[in-house]
């Protein structure tokens, strides 16, 4: 993991003690409130509909113990003994008071942690794959990528009053897991013929109001030219996007209007201007960055006999089988194993987590997992290096913590946003829409025969909960002052990246599960053996699912 | 006529802006809109003592090109602060351009951007006569340290670190 040196830790601090003159000269008058407002929005700060919400930056996901014992402590002094992890891999408190957050940041700061541009039409958070240096589709490991651009974007001085949020992820494995296809900016790590490393670059894909697809316009950048590409981009977009509507401010409005072509032509002209400036990676950055991402002290393990003992233990318990199935990946190590544990059990909120469990991960990821987890963009914490014969004393710990629900990658894997519960933002609820159909699917051993069905809901048209992508999407509507849901199939967020279809006319919240059980029982009337619903949904269309759920009753 | 401050102090401002369809009074120095600074210079009857030229948001940089060896000063006027046209306007005129006169902040933009201004070349700024001096200068130097190379700092940290 990235670890401070005195220039990190001294540009973090000024920080905090920036946004503290800026919070006193709010709180005595000197600042107007719409002045503030966008100082704020850029420290994560946001006003919500009951108290204000601040957003704490994990760059690319990635947490260690003592930061997770602080994320403990900051919610057990300043809010109310929670917080919630977010689609993009971030923390989100829904309590703090305004006067206190300097004093949040500065206790963030004591762990390397901050909430720079975690809000604000500026350049965000990056984010990457959960799996990231442990998956074995792995071609690159992003991470070293990802903090040199996660320093590259702090406070880069051009563009923090860009004409809209900007979002960059990036990808080192052959199955995209961290939707770069839906960033503003995608990067895709390559190796090129003679095995040099580099980036294909994707441009205008986003959620939200108008849901696109990112454009290629790069197959092929070498590495170094990273960040000088990056500002290219950046800067054609800063002074040629629209500002006149926030909802069509976006890059991939843009890169719509301008055409790929004429987008990417503008961008090359400009990147020929500045690709040997003094911003070219050196080889020197480039190993710096990596070295903080080197191989853990992995022991030397026989994988023939650890997962001969995991059979072992599976066959004498059921419980731990479905988990072992479901929650835990394979790993680029013999003998070792990625797990997953599921922030999404049954009547809590997804994402949310308390203190103590914070707590108890930290205490978990030291004895399992070199005392690092990784939150992912499905809002479940990864611990990434755990040993195949210790999966079952793990699993045991994890019950009792309630992290330990053998759901990932089921319909009740879902992801969803805070909704109207907590956001000013939204809509309609999602919180109780999740739960309901929780409770109508309570069934696991059912789940498992329906495989892989991501449910993504979102509580208003920004999309953050991803509802374009899901398999099932439910998208939460205001309909004169009433709250709505309407369904949406096809989507998918991987290599075969789709943008799913409106089923139909909306519904009221207390129709959903039925709704949901609808659409389940058409694939399961139409499936073929053990094909996914992804697959089903493909081959036969929308009609069938419309037909079924929207049948009159006779 | 509106307090400025020039490379980090209280200086005086002998420039008045000049708004699109004024007139300028006989001997002032002014910076003209960039249409009328156009319409002058085509006609090759700038006078570059006296008068200067400033940039909306939405004009471009390049088209100042063939003056800007000429130009003392250049105006980059904010009609609104969250409009950050100006600092790419400043990057391109300072690094492509490669002016090396005045570039002035004009219009309304607040204190807390004066630090990413200055760092895309911004090197003077009008402020309002009641602006709190002290506070003001404070934000300039928000930050003593900075991650990308710009304006101020013609190396990134990277190429820095030790």
């Amino acid at each position: 993991m990235y670890v401070y040196d005195e220039h990190d830790r001294n540009i973090v601090k000024e920080r905090v003690e920036q946004f503290r003159r800026q919070t006193n000269r709010y709180l005595d008058g000197k600042l107007k409130e719409e002045e503030f407002l966008p100082l704020r929005l850029q420290n994560g700060l946001y006003i919500q509909r009951l108290a204000p919400m601040l957003r704490i930056a994990v760059p690319y996901g990635m947490l260690n113990a003592p930061q997770l014992r602080k994320l403990a402590h900051v919610a057990r002094h300043y809010d109310k003994g929670y917080c919630h992890f977010t689609t993009r891999q971030n923390i989100q408190y829904n309590w703090p008071a305004l006067e206190e957050v300097p004093d949040i940041l500065d206790e963030l700061a004591e762990v390397e942690m901050h909430a720079i541009q975690t809000s604000g039409n500026c350049i965000r958070n990056v984010t990457s794959d959960q799996f990231a240096g442990v998956a074995r589709d792995e071609i690159i490991d992003p991470r070293p990528y990802c903090e040199i651009i996660r320093q590259w974007s702090t406070f880069h001085p051009e563009f923090a009053f860009l004409p809209r949020k900007f979002k960059i992820a990036v990808s080192g494995s052959e199955s995209d897991r961290a939707a770069i296809r839906f960033h503003d900016i995608g990067l895709q790590l390559v190796q090129n013929e003679s095995g040099a490393t580099g980036f294909k670059v994707l441009v205008g894909g986003g959620l939200g109001r108008t849901p696109v697809i990112g454009s290629v316009v790069r197959e092929y950048l070498p590495e170094k030219d990273i960040l000088t590409y990056l500002e290219a981009i950046l800067r054609i977009y800063n002074l040629h996007g629209r500002r006149d509507n926030k909802y069509k401010a976006r890059i991939k409005i843009l890169v719509k209007a301008m055409g790929v072509e004429e987008f990417t032509s503008r961008v090359e002209k400009e990147w020929e201007r500045i690709c040997d400036s003094q911003m070219l990676l050196t080889d020197k950055e480039i190993n710096r960055a990596k070295s903080f991402f080197t191989r853990p002290q992995y022991e030397e393990l026989n994988e023939a006999e650890e997962s001969q003992l995991l059979i072992g233990l599976a066959e004498k318990e059921k419980g731990f089988k479905d988990w072992l199935q479901h929650n835990v990946s394979s790993h680029k190590v013999d003998g070792y194993r990625a797990v997953t544990l599921s922030f999404k059990a049954t009547g809590i909120p997804p994402g949310d987590v308390t203190d103590k469990q914070l707590e108890a991960l930290a205490d978990l990821s030291e004895r399992y997992s070199f005392g690092e987890v990784r939150a992912t963009h499905q809002q479940n914490m990864v611990l990434a290096d755990v040993k195949a014969h210790d999966l079952y004393d793990l699993w045991m710990e994890l019950r009792p913590l309630g992290f330990a629900t053998a759901n990932i990658g089921t319909l009740n894997d879902m992801i969803c946003c805070p909704g109207g519960d907590f956001c000013s933002l939204a809509n309609a609820k999602s919180i109780p829409i999740a739960e309901a159909i929780q409770r109508e699917f309570d069934d696991l051993d059912y789940l498992y025969d329906l495989g892989k069905i991501e449910l993504n809901i979102s509580g208003c048209m920004n999309a953050c909960g991803h509802h374009h992508i899901g398999h099932i999407g439910v998208l939460g509507v205001d309909k004169k002052g009433e709250e709505f849901y309407q369904v949406q199939l096809g989507g998918v967020q991987g290599n075969d990246a789709a943008l799913g279809k409106v089923l139909g006319p909306s519904f009221s919240g207390h129709e959903m599960p039925q709704v949901i059980r609808k659409l389940i029982d058409t694939f399961v009337d139409n499936r073929t053996q053990d094909e996914e619903f992804i697959d089903t949904y493909r081959r036969i269309g929308i009609d069938p699912f419309k037909e079924r759920v929207y049948v009159k009753a006779n | 006529m509106s307090k400025l401050i020039k490379d980090k102090v209280l200086a005086d401002n002998e420039w008045t802006v000049i708004n699109e369809g004024d007139s300028t009074a006989a001997g002032q120095k002014s910076i003209l809109p960039l249409s009328d600074f156009i319409a002058l210079a085509e006609k090759n009857e700038v006078d570059f003592n006296t008068q200067a030229c400033w940039l909306g948001a939405a004009d471009e940089a390049e088209l100042l090109a063939p003056y800007i060896k000429d130009l003392q000063l250049i105006g980059l006027n904010f009609t609104a602060f969250m409009d950050g046209r100006s600092f790419s306007q400043a990057r391109t005129l300072r690094e492509h351009l490669d002016f090396a006169g005045e570039l002035r902040a004009i219009g309304y933009f607040i204190q807390d951007q004066m630090f990413y201004l200055t760092r895309c070349g911004v090197n003077a700024f009008e402020i309002p006569d009641d602006a709190d001096i002290e506070s003001l200068q404070r934000s300039l130097t928000d930050f003593s340290e900075s991650y990308q190379a710009a304006c101020d700092e013609p190396q990134p940290l990277y190429r820095r670190r030790v």
